[in-house]
């Protein structure tokens, strides 16, 4: 290795739902990863791509509309360009909407960064009979410009070489003439050594965008936007966009053969999906079929890898001699590894439909239809989804929180997802409503559903009075057009969301397994100590009418929920396949009143581990883990008391 | 008028946004800006939020905030 290889990195900017991301995945393909940008929890990804000798580090940045805001995503972006400046900036605009794209373009454009502009999704324009002259608009910019897109590779090998070219880049700021007020104040901000480009930002943004370095220097700038605020009715920010926006129609009536405004969005799609009446109920179809396709579809493969797990602990059970070694091995590692595999295939398929609803556009649909109902808890429409996904899993579930970007409703969304029944809580509903109410078991479990539902919103409520508004919750949200989503950047996503369950198991619920194993296996002789423990926290719950084994089934569900109902089966010493036997045995030694409440504790106590886990990783902090797991622990148990109590009447 | 008494079929220009500092930078970085036609694109069940075309964009106001926005009805 003597020759040094040279090594660039390039961020990709852009507005959201320009491609942006799809583009990436064409650059980068499988190698990259998804990193949180330092501090924040808003994800960006990162990859690589050797081209011709040369190493190219992609980065994509979260997508913005503006440099100068102050929400989460544009502050990421601002402080990744000033801090770790990248070699090149590759711009990703949606030719379909570029007066608006180009706004963000011409802010970079200002601040004299390198810049590359890829317009995506040329192919969508010119099938509507609109045309961009590319070479026109890269003359008038100065800047190279290139049709690119994310569903198809083609375009690609001539933007790396493009980028190649533009490393280092000639570069001569952009000045854009304001209107003379405007000029005024920028000049008398630039005297205090601001740059142009600063002192933009800092008009623009109230004087919030830029930190300014002395008293003498706030004191000027101040003044300067005192005397503009008085001359004008409009906001700074407003009289910035109107002279970018009119640079911007200046460049496009030269190169784009569209340049009066209309609605393109107009599509049949939205009279349906939209529609005042139709809208909703079209909605919950949707929902309805997802999880039914989920858990249908899923159950074949869920079958495959329950057959292949057995086998594999026949395999090691009969060919292994009798030791501890073996005993962790087969009833440790791989039933409780083997046992969450099985969820392997619905949790792919959740996140297919999930990918699918969110690229081709509905996502945003959705969150409209429900923001009404949704603000009346302090949540945006946005929430909706995510809790609607915790009926299959909550870790899936609290990771798809991350497309709410106002922090405060994010965290609500998070801590209200646990009580959104998943579906390793069904077969501890199945097993008891079928022992203790028989005649109504599709009711009783109803009504376990939709008390976690009603808990969640009560608890949604409570937060929303509670905890600090970050700023201000305004529910602005641009409807993307309906898009045909690309099968590479599907493929891409759902292989990342199984790798990230894979690595869930590799980690928490590997640990988790062995250490209830080794609780139910020692000590070797005499009673084990998960049954010792068992005893000493029976008196907790024997308000509701628990025994120590239902005590020990709700421990061990803190590792995952499925394991409840597995350990009633072995801690009535019964067989999964002799339930005549397991009822009866339940049935003598719990009361109906009590079956309910351990129906209502199970619904309602923490989250898994690996739920607590992900609250932990997605809030940033253990303080909101722990909030969680109090907050179901009190819950559960004076929900499963209250329901003990008037059970105890009625029965 | 606000834009929050537009009725369906109706078309508008935006003739100035009003109301605090970070709403009016939030509706400039979409892209809301005077001159621009408006109409009503869907109504949701209790008729809050809306979606409207703006120039060449949907996008979802709550009334509260297209209460902020003045338009004048066109022809």
């Amino acid at each position: 290795m003597l020759e040094t290889t040279r090594s660039y990195t390039i961020a990709l900017i852009g507005n959201p739902n320009c491609g942006k991301t799809s583009l990436f995945n064409q650059l980068t393909g499988a190698r990259q990863r998804t990193g949180n940008m330092a501090g924040v929890t808003v994800t960006s990804r990162e990859g690589q791509r050797e081209w011709k000798g040369v190493d190219f580090h992609f980065v994509d940045l979260p997508g913005i509309y503006s440099l100068a805001n102050s929400r989460v995503e544009e502050t990421v972006a601002r402080d990744y360009l000033s801090d770790t400046p990248p070699d090149l900036i590759l711009n990703v605009l949606d030719a379909n909407n570029l007066a608006r794209n180009f706004a963000l373009t011409t802010q970079l454009m200002e601040q004299g960064l390198p810049v590359v502009i890829a317009l995506n999704m040329l192919d969508e324009l010119e099938k509507q009979g609109h045309a961009v002259d590319l070479d026109e608009l890269s003359r008038g910019l100065i800047k190279p410009v290139i049709g690119s897109d994310g569903r198809s590779n083609a375009h690609i090998p001539a933007l790396l070489d493009l980028l190649l070219e533009n490393i280092p880049q000639q570069i001569d700021a952009l000045l854009i003439s304001y209107e003379p007020h405007l000029e005024e104040a920028i000049v008398s901000l630039e005297s205090t050594g601001l740059e142009r480009w600063q002192a933009l930002r800092w008009l623009e943004s109230a004087g919030e965008g830029v930190a300014l370095q002395s008293d003498e220097q706030a004191r000027i700038s101040n003044q300067a936007l005192k005397l503009l605020s008085s001359r004008h009715d409009e906001s700074p920010a407003e009289m910035v966009a109107e002279g970018r926006y009119g640079y911007i129609h200046g460049l496009l009536h030269k190169s784009s053969s569209e340049h009066q405004d209309q609605s393109a969005a107009d599509h049949w799609l939205d009279r349906i999906t939209l529609n005042r009446w139709l809208g909703i109920p079209v909605f919950v179809m949707l929902l309805w079929l997802m999880f039914e396709a989920t858990f249908t579809l899923g159950s074949y493969p869920a079958d495959w890898i329950d057959t292949a797990v057995c086998w594999i602990g026949g395999q090691v059970g009969e060919w292994m001699p009798e030791s501890l070694l073996k005993d962790l091995l087969v009833e440790g590692l791989i039933a409780g590894v083997g046992g969450v595999l099985i969820f392997l295939p619905n949790v792919v398929l959740l996140f297919f439909f999930i990918a699918l609803l969110e690229q081709s556009g509905y996502m945003a649909r959705a969150a409209f239809l429900m923001d009404n109902l949704m603000s009346k808890i302090g949540l945006h429409g946005k929430a909706f989804v995510p809790l609607v996904m915790g009926f299959g899993c909550n870790v899936p579930a609290i990771m798809s929180a991350r497309t709410i970007e106002e922090p405060r409703a994010r965290l609500i969304t998070i801590l209200i997802n646990p009580f959104m029944s998943c579906s390793a809580r069904l077969p501890v509903y199945v097993l008891l409503a079928g022992i203790f109410f028989a005649e109504s078991a599709g009711t009783v479990l109803f009504a376990m559903y939709m008390l976690g539902i009603l808990v969640a919103f009560s608890v949604a409520a409570i937060l929303a009075r509670t905890i600090p508004a970050q700023h201000d919750e305004t529910f602005i949200m641009e409807l993307p057009p309906w898009r045909f989503p690309s099968v590479r950047s599907m493929f891409l996503h759902v292989w990342d969301k199984a790798g990230d369950f894979l690595h869930k198991i590799g980690g928490v619920i590997l640990v988790g397994s062995i250490l209830i194993w080794l609780l139910q296996s020692f000590p070797r002789q005499g009673t084990p100590w998960l049954e010792q423990l068992g005893h000493f926290v029976a008196p907790v719950f024997s308000p509701m009418g628990f025994g120590w084994q239902e005590t020990v089934a709700l421990l061990s569900g803190f590792i995952a929920k499925e394991v409840i109902a597995a350990s009633l089966v072995v801690v009535y010493h019964t067989d999964m396949s002799d339930m005549a036997g397991l009822q009866a045995a339940m049935g003598e030694n719990l009361a109906p009143a009590s079956g309910l409440a351990l129906m209502v504790f199970t619904l309602l106590y923490m989250p898994c581990l690996a739920t607590i886990a992900t609250i932990r990783r997605e809030t940033g902090s253990w303080r909101w883990a722990g909030t969680s797991i109090m907050m179901g622990l009190i819950l559960a148990w004076f929900g499963s008391w209250l329901v003990y109590n008037i059970a105890s009447i009625w029965m | 008028m606000t834009l929050t008494k537009l009725s369906r079929k109706q078309k508008a220009k935006i003739k100035a946004l009003t109301g605090p500092e970070p709403l009016r930078q939030r509706l400039v970085a979409l892209g809301v800006l005077r001159g621009l036609q408006v109409s009503v694109a869907a109504t949701s069940l209790l008729g809050n939020p809306r979606t409207y075309y703006i120039g060449k964009q949907q996008i979802c106001l709550r009334n509260e905030e297209a209460g902020y926005i003045e338009v004048e009805l066109q022809p």
